[in-house]
């Protein structure tokens, strides 16, 4: 009985969800809305920040991607232009080579933001980063589709491709900033330049909160060994 | 119950013993720079000392070996230059002692070449270049340069003195020098001892760093910090075509061993997976073995383009093919890992090595002796396969790298050895096969690119027939519409 009421559940759950209209909102959402705000950066990212056309699952999918992106380019790149050792790779150091310059980007430039009179806060900051690696994460698994299939003399191609890539996220990342924040372009040029002293200062302000903390453990560690030496082995 | 535990002890015990065991034998680096571990090349099968040497009537002599710097072998003879005695030994074929010549002649002799005609001695103590004849007889001497850079005679204070180090001759009898404190070069001697010029000099170079301070600095400054000097060569050797093979100091980067032509140009193919440095990864300080980079002081070449250059650092032979592949690495330092009592068929202070029929000899000056080392099956493979290489015997090479393959399994020079000859073949699948697995890229691209041909070919015109029928398809359905919108326009007007 029970188990017939869970499946006419799924079903009429299923039953719900239009499979063609799903596919052409997420190809709206992650195909056409990118490229919208390539060609049209001014535009586009008014209406992201305006019209709240930037959706939130688009962000996380865009993160997942680039994930993904960066492990097919360690494992799956072709031969020729691949000389990464598989034994090294390490899936751990990949998500956190990804997620953690997203996470720290975006703190410090909201920081500077903040300070700088910008109108964007951090959930737009985060969807700019995000959307930005459309054009990377796209062309770089065409990238690494066809450096299965190239000689020595077109690996150009693949370069070509791999910088296209980080060119136009750099491109993307520039105008969503300055749409978001509503600046004009010297004080966006301003922003990335203090959004790295900020960057800089955290990594300092992390790298030293770590090495305090190793400090105080190895002494309540010699504490420790001290109490033991002292009171435990030597009144035996 | 104590059985097994005794058992289980005494197995946990030969384990340990076979992985200290494997610790120390011979390795090679891999194309992606680790440490992959080799089969043996070359194995000690002799050592001659001051208490083992016998002369050819199986008699012990009366004289013994003191600091041995240099050894040479021509023909049936070897030649080992004894710098505390200030003689030159000359031992058989057979490691038997013939006789010493060079009593009261020489002092402090540092180097030694034989041709056919003379014996050529560095005679450093004397200032001069000694020369022998075949029986021994001193024939004549190349002394220093009429050059003012050169002490004249004993009063002279303002020259320095020659002398010379290591010396090589090649065979119209031109000689090439080495000798101490001259940064100009090698000094090249005509073969009637006059002096001709100097070759080849190393280039000094200023890191960005210290060409920043050189800006700051003032002219006193400057003249206080003293002279910056190019790196002198350490040693030479010239082979049958008249090039000269060099090592260098460190400082020479990986450029270190230089393959000079007759204008002093580095000619030195450069094409292995790794750079002809010796030892890529800085040893851990924990294996107690020294650290830093391959140190080298002698290099030798045999008669197809395989070079060997001895690392004064760690006492290793590294031996590289015309290519710039290293092929195999063998003799170690032997007062390393914890072990202060030698073992005699390890080096203390490896000085001179040198190709002798089909051996190597090595001499080391604090041992005070000789150490012969012979192929072993894996070194002679290797070496047959890349002389068939060298003359052109592509498909000799191929069989001759898979029996290599068969003794030493991670041999990645085969796979690509082999792939070459597949390629010949024309057999590409196999080739990018085996040169996927010997990391070349230039045959896989070059193997690929037909076989990406023949697929292609068979694909492309199902490929182009569809495409045809799709633009026709279109074509039909566009120009179908525009006939109809023009009969609805018609029927409106």
């Amino acid at each position: 009985m029970k188990l017939d009421n869970v499946l006419v559940k799924i079903k009429s759950f299923f039953k719900k969800i239009n499979i063609k209209t799903s596919v052409r909102n997420f190809y709206n959402d992650c195909i056409r809305m990118p490229i919208r705000l390539i060609v049209y950066p001014i535009k586009g990212f008014e209406e992201f920040k305006v019209e709240k056309e930037a959706k939130g699952y688009v962000a996380i999918f865009y993160l997942f991607m680039m994930i993904l992106t960066q492990i097919i380019a360690y494992n799956g790149n072709g031969f020729l232009v691949n000389k990464n050792n598989p034994r090294d790779f390490n899936l751990f150091m990949t998500i956190a080579l990804v997620v953690f310059p997203v996470v720290i980007f975006v703190i410090a430039n909201w920081a500077t933001t903040a300070l700088m009179e910008g109108k964007g806060n951090m959930t737009e900051i985060f969807r700019v980063v995000t959307y930005a690696f459309f054009p990377y994460v796209w062309l770089g698994l065409i990238a690494s589709l066809i450096s299965n299939y190239i000689t020595v003399d077109e690996i150009v191609f693949f370069t070509i491709l791999q910088s296209l890539g980080v060119g136009i996220l750099a491109y993307m990342l520039f105008f969503g900033l300055l749409g978001i924040h509503e600046y004009g372009l010297f004080k966006t040029i301003m922003m990335f330049i203090f959004t790295i002293v900020a960057i800089a200062a955290i990594l300092f302000i992390i790298l030293l909160f770590f090495s305090l903390i190793q400090q105080l453990f190895t002494f309540i560690r010699s504490v420790y060994d001290e109490f033991v030496m002292r009171f435990l082995i030597w009144t035996r | 119950m104590k059985k097994i535990l005794i058992v289980i002890f005494l197995s946990i015990i030969t384990l340990n013993l076979q992985i200290l065991r494997v610790a120390g034998k011979s390795y090679n680096y891999s194309p992606l720079g680790e440490v992959v571990y080799s089969a043996e090349a070359l194995s000690v099968t002799q050592v001659i000392d001051s208490d083992n040497i016998r002369d050819e009537f199986n008699q012990p002599i009366s004289t013994s070996f003191g600091e041995l710097v240099d050894v040479f072998g021509l023909e049936d003879k070897i030649y080992l230059v004894d710098r505390t005695n200030s003689i030159v030994h000359v031992l058989s074929d057979k490691y038997e002692y013939i006789r010493s010549f060079g009593e009261t002649l020489l002092t402090n002799p540092q180097g030694i070449f034989v041709t056919d005609e003379f014996i050529y001695v560095a005679d450093t103590g004397n200032f001069r270049i000694a020369i022998f004849d075949h029986n021994y007889d001193y024939s004549s001497e190349i002394l220093a340069p009429s050059d003012p850079t050169f002490k004249q005679n004993p009063e002279d204070k303002s020259g320095y003195d020659f002398k010379p180090l290591k010396i090589t001759v090649n065979r119209t009898g031109r000689i090439y020098v080495i000798a101490d404190q001259i940064f100009e070069g090698i000094m090249d001697f005509n073969p009637d001892g006059s002096f001709s010029r100097y070759l080849g000099a190393n280039t000094v170079t200023l890191s960005v760093w210290e060409a920043f301070w050189l800006k700051l600095t003032s002219e006193e400054q400057r003249q206080a910090q003293g002279y910056r000097l190019a790196t002198t060569f350490k040693n030479l050797m010239v082979d049958d075509m008249g090039y000269l093979y060099t090592v260098s100091d460190v400082t020479e980067g990986e450029r270190v061993i230089k393959k000079l032509n007759y204008k002093g140009i580095d000619v030195l193919t450069r094409n292995g997976y790794i750079p002809q440095v010796g030892d890529l990864v800085t040893v851990p300080r924990s294996q107690n073995l020294p650290v830093g980079p391959s140190e080298f002081i002698d290099i030798d070449v045999n008669d197809f383009g395989n070079y060997m250059v001895l690392d004064s650092t760690r006492g290793r032979i590294f031996t590289y093919d015309f290519e710039g592949n290293l092929l195999y690495v063998f003799g170690q330092l032997g007062n390393l890992t914890n072990t202060t009592n030698n073992v005699r068929d390890r080096f203390l202070k490896p000085t001179a090595l040198k190709y002798f029929n089909s051996k190597v000899l090595v001499v080391d000056s604090i041992n005070k002796n000789l150490v012969v080392f012979e192929y072993t099956e894996f070194g002679r493979l290797v070496n047959e396969a890349t002389k068939l290489y060298y003359e052109g015997d592509y498909q000799g090479a191929k069989d001759t790298w898979e029996d290599v393959l068969v003794v030493n399994t991670n041999y990645y020079l085969a796979y690509k050895g082999i792939a070459k000859a597949l390629l010949r073949e024309g057999d590409y699948e196999k080739a990018m096969e085996y040169s996927k697995l010997g990391y070349d890229d230039l045959t896989y691209s070059s193997a690929y690119q037909p076989y990406r041909y023949e697929r292609v070919v068979v694909v492309f015109p199902y490929l182009l027939s569809v495409s045809f029928a799709y633009l026709i398809f279109t074509f039909v359905k566009s120009a179908k519409q525009a006939i109809n919108k023009a009969k609805e326009e018609d029927e409106i007007g």
